[in-house]
């Protein structure tokens, strides 16, 4: 059995928030701001509001199999083989948000930061940091994202602050962007984006106790909602409707605009920091969900002998995207749209199956 | 020892997140600090590259080309002009006699001819620039009467050796005086783009010293603004011919006109823009004598919009404060009741150029440069609807009242003149 540790209530939040908010630094802000116009942060709303009903029946589910994580689970009520191939879909999909986390940002970096060193190069990296955090286990990971959540906040709080002078009130008009229906659409479409506290159920017994796990979750999903709407709200302040979506990375560009005077200028300073750590650690934190499902599927009970052939799947797949417009039109697009499925469509008929049959944990029976 | 072996490996894994590819050492770049556009001759784009002079090794002004092959003489600025088909092979072309990598990360001015501006050109070009990770939305966007070209070889510097600061107290003139607009390359292609209001720039021109009269052949102006002239009409002479005066106004994609000092001044107002400037007016008890004042927004504008009837009517309220500088006449304007009386003057006078402006953009250019569609803009709820009132179609239309409120807050060093005196030493 894998030996995961303990974590308390903030390293969880800490972890499911680093994972959640962390999208708004990279391009998939672009393609929300360019279908919801000047209500991106309205938008975004909607679908924290609808990833914590999703949630709510995640909560059921996993509080009708105390004691139990959620492969066991999916076992459990779907039988072994299909448990399994559900359990192995969450796997996947976790990884694939690791590729594309990696991937992103490193297209991110050739843009912005490091535009002649090869793709290859910057990965290589960037995966080292990775091995080195995954190395040390669960806890390792939890603690190192408690560690950076606050400079990652007082990064944000920073940018926030500094960008007053260009915010425009007039920007946020018409305030409903491409109108309602666009916003509940878009929104409940890209509730994925706070998808990611499902993986908090992966480890819950790292937990202590459901309460924990449901604080948590709650929590983390309000906290990613309001720093992702924050993140909407400074960028459409910024930015007219019009010109909003052309940016590939829509923070990045509203922090190279700010000035204050000769003296006080290139700010993206701070946002490299915010954005590299917080980059790393999405990566990190999903690549780790994936090796640990995986190793609850197979019984595993080392994650350190997963670690490198995982990678080099990582290296390998977030290498396939021929270009930057693939990535952003393309996979990371299909990834928000869809991810929903995964991430609350398999524990909602988990949860329809378990009623219907009558199925409860062990535990909970007793 | 294990432990101290991988801690060792992660420190030496700091050195390649340096980037290594992408190390450049100051001194093999040349940093580009104003960068001139005109239409081309024998390509279609005549670029101009002033290029900051940097210290060599030994410490000694130095040029940045190796084997002295870029030396230009002196303190002259060093200028590359070459024709090419975009500013990006341009800068590949300028390095067959510049040595050094361009930069254009410090580059503090863009600055397009007249020609250009007003040409179908002008598009193409502004499109290709905002991609490029070197160009910063931050440097200022200027349009020379004249060739760009001219402006850059004329743009040195007087006081200090540091260009780059130069150009950017240029431009900080804006904050000093209103007389051009802060028309950075951010606001500006937000504006070329937008739904709401249409894009400006500062004006720039080459002075070339003969509107400075010689004795007996000048004639006064009516006007006290000392702002009624563009850039390059200064009455002056002196050291720099380079002159930033007034506001090149656009109408979609082109440039269609110019506005002067003092009505880039009444521009700023009703933007929201205006820091501070001094005025002169006449004395509105003797017309002989001029008071001078010193001008701040005292609050932002107040905008209101009516869009009930068939035409857009638009209220716009400037407010403003200042401190007496000069009363020529020695009027007591200080006392409580003789306040208004200076006040309502200059509010009329500010009035006259508001409504004077906003007429010439109504009429002549057909650009809402002020931004009014903003606050049209809020009595929509969708982009859509916005979109299909077609704002810019309805600004020439579009009644719009002003209205001036201006309080004299401080009077300066003196509270109460004492009357001037007469020949005969008799207090007038």
């Amino acid at each position: 059995m894998l030996r995961e540790g303990k974590i308390g209530v903030f390293e969880a939040i800490s972890v499911i928030t680093f994972m959640s908010a962390t999208k708004v630094l990279y391009s998939s802000s672009r393609a929300l701001v360019e279908a919801s116009g000047t209500s991106g942060w309205l938008t975004t709303i909607v679908s924290g509001v609808t990833a914590l009903a999703g949630f709510y029946f995640i909560i059921l589910l996993m509080s009708r199999f105390p004691g139990q994580e959620l492969v066991s689970v999916f076992e459990t009520v779907f039988g072994r083989f299909a448990g399994i191939i559900f359990s192995l879909l969450m796997s996947v999909f976790f990884l694939l948000n690791s590729a594309m986390f990696a991937r992103e940002f490193i297209e991110a970096v050739k843009v912005y930061a490091y535009p002649l060193s090869p793709p290859s190069f910057l990965l290589v990296i960037f995966i080292l940091a990775i091995i080195t955090v995954l190395y040390f286990g669960f806890e390792c990971v939890a603690r190192t994202a408690a560690l950076f959540a606050w400079p990652m906040l007082a990064g944000l709080a920073v940018i926030v602050i500094l960008a007053v002078p260009l915010y425009e009130m007039s920007n946020l008009y018409p305030v409903l962007g491409h109108g309602p229906a666009c916003i509940i659409k878009t929104g409940l479409l890209r509730s994925s984006v706070y998808g990611d506290a499902l993986a908090l159920a992966v480890v819950i017994n790292s937990l202590q106790g459901s309460e924990h796990f449901k604080k948590s979750g709650v929590t983390a999903i309000i906290l990613s909602t309001a720093i992702i709407a924050t993140g909407f709200l400074i960028y459409n302040l910024s930015f007219p409707y019009y010109i909003a979506s052309e940016s590939t990375i829509p923070l990045y560009a509203l922090t190279r605009s700010i000035e204050y005077g000769r003296f006080f200028q290139r700010f993206e300073a701070i946002f490299l920091f915010v954005w590299s750590i917080s980059g790393i650690l999405a990566s990190a934190i999903n690549l780790y969900f994936a090796l640990s499902t995986y190793s609850k599927v197979f019984r595993i009970d080392d994650h350190r002998a997963l670690i490198l052939p995982q990678t080099v799947i990582i290296f390998s797949v977030s290498l396939i995207p021929l270009d930057i417009s693939s990535i952003a039109y393309e996979h990371v697009n299909h990834i928000r749209q869809y991810g929903s499925a995964i991430y609350f469509g398999i524990p909602l008929l988990a949860l329809l199956v378990a009623v219907i049959r009558g199925i409860r944990g062990e535990q909970a029976g007793a | 020892m294990r432990k101290k072996t991988a801690l060792l490996s992660l420190l030496l894994l700091l050195l390649p997140a340096a980037g290594c590819y992408d190390r450049r050492e100051p001194d093999e770049i040349a940093y580009v600090v104003a960068i001139g556009l005109d239409k081309g001759v024998t390509d279609r784009l005549r670029l101009s590259l002033q290029i900051v002079r940097m210290a060599d090794e030994s410490g000694a002004r130095g040029m940045p080309g190796g084997g002295g092959q870029d030396t230009s003489p002196g303190d002259e600025p060093i200028i590359v002009t070459l024709d090419c088909p975009s500013l990006f092979t341009g800068m590949n072309m300028a390095n067959s006699s510049i040595s050094r990598k361009f930069n254009l990360m410090h580059a503090k001015l863009i600055i397009f001819s007249e020609e250009l501006a007003r040409s179908d050109d002008f598009e193409k070009q502004i499109s290709g620039l905002m991609r490029y990770i070197e160009i910063r939305r931050i440097m200022h966007i200027l349009v020379t009467r004249g060739k760009a070209e001219d402006f850059i070889r004329e743009n040195k510097t007087l006081i200090g050796k540091n260009p780059p600061k130069t150009m950017q107290m240029l431009t900080d003139s804006s904050a000093l005086t209103g007389m051009i607009p802060d028309a950075n390359l951010f606001n500006f292609y937000n504006d070329f783009k937008s739904t709401f209001q249409r894009p400006i720039a500062i004006l720039a021109g080459l002075n070339t010293f003969e509107n400075l009269k010689n004795p007996g052949r000048g004639e006064i102006q009516e006007s006290t603004s000392g702002g009624n002239y563009l850039a390059g009409e200064l009455p002056r002479k002196g050291y720099l011919k380079r002159e930033l005066l007034g506001t090149a106004v656009f109408n979609g994609t082109e440039m269609i006109g110019e506005l002067n000092g003092t009505e880039t001044r009444a521009l700023a107002m009703i933007r929201g823009e205006f820091k501070r400037g001094f005025y002169t007016i006449k004395d509105p008890l003797k017309p002989d004598y001029l008071v001078s004042l010193e001008v701040f927004p005292a609050r932002k504008p107040y905008v209101k919009v009516d869009l009930r009837g068939e035409t857009p009517e638009i209220f716009v309220k400037i407010r403003l404060e200042g401190d007496l500088l000069a009363v020529q006449s020695a009027e007591n304007y200080e006392k409580p009741d003789m306040k208004p009386v200076l006040e309502q003057a200059f509010e009329s006078e500010i009035k006259s150029q508001v409504d004077s402006l906003v007429a010439k953009c109504q009429k002549e250019f057909k650009s809402d440069i002020f931004g009014l569609g903003r606050s049209v803009a809020s009595k929509f709820l969708t982009i859509e609807d916005w979109e299909r009132y077609r704002w810019h179609e309805k600004f020439p239309g579009a009644t719009v009242n002003t209205e001036v409120d201006f309080i004299i807050r401080r009077t300066g060093l003196i509270l109460k003149p004492s009357p001037l005196v007469t020949d005969g030493g008799v207090h007038k």
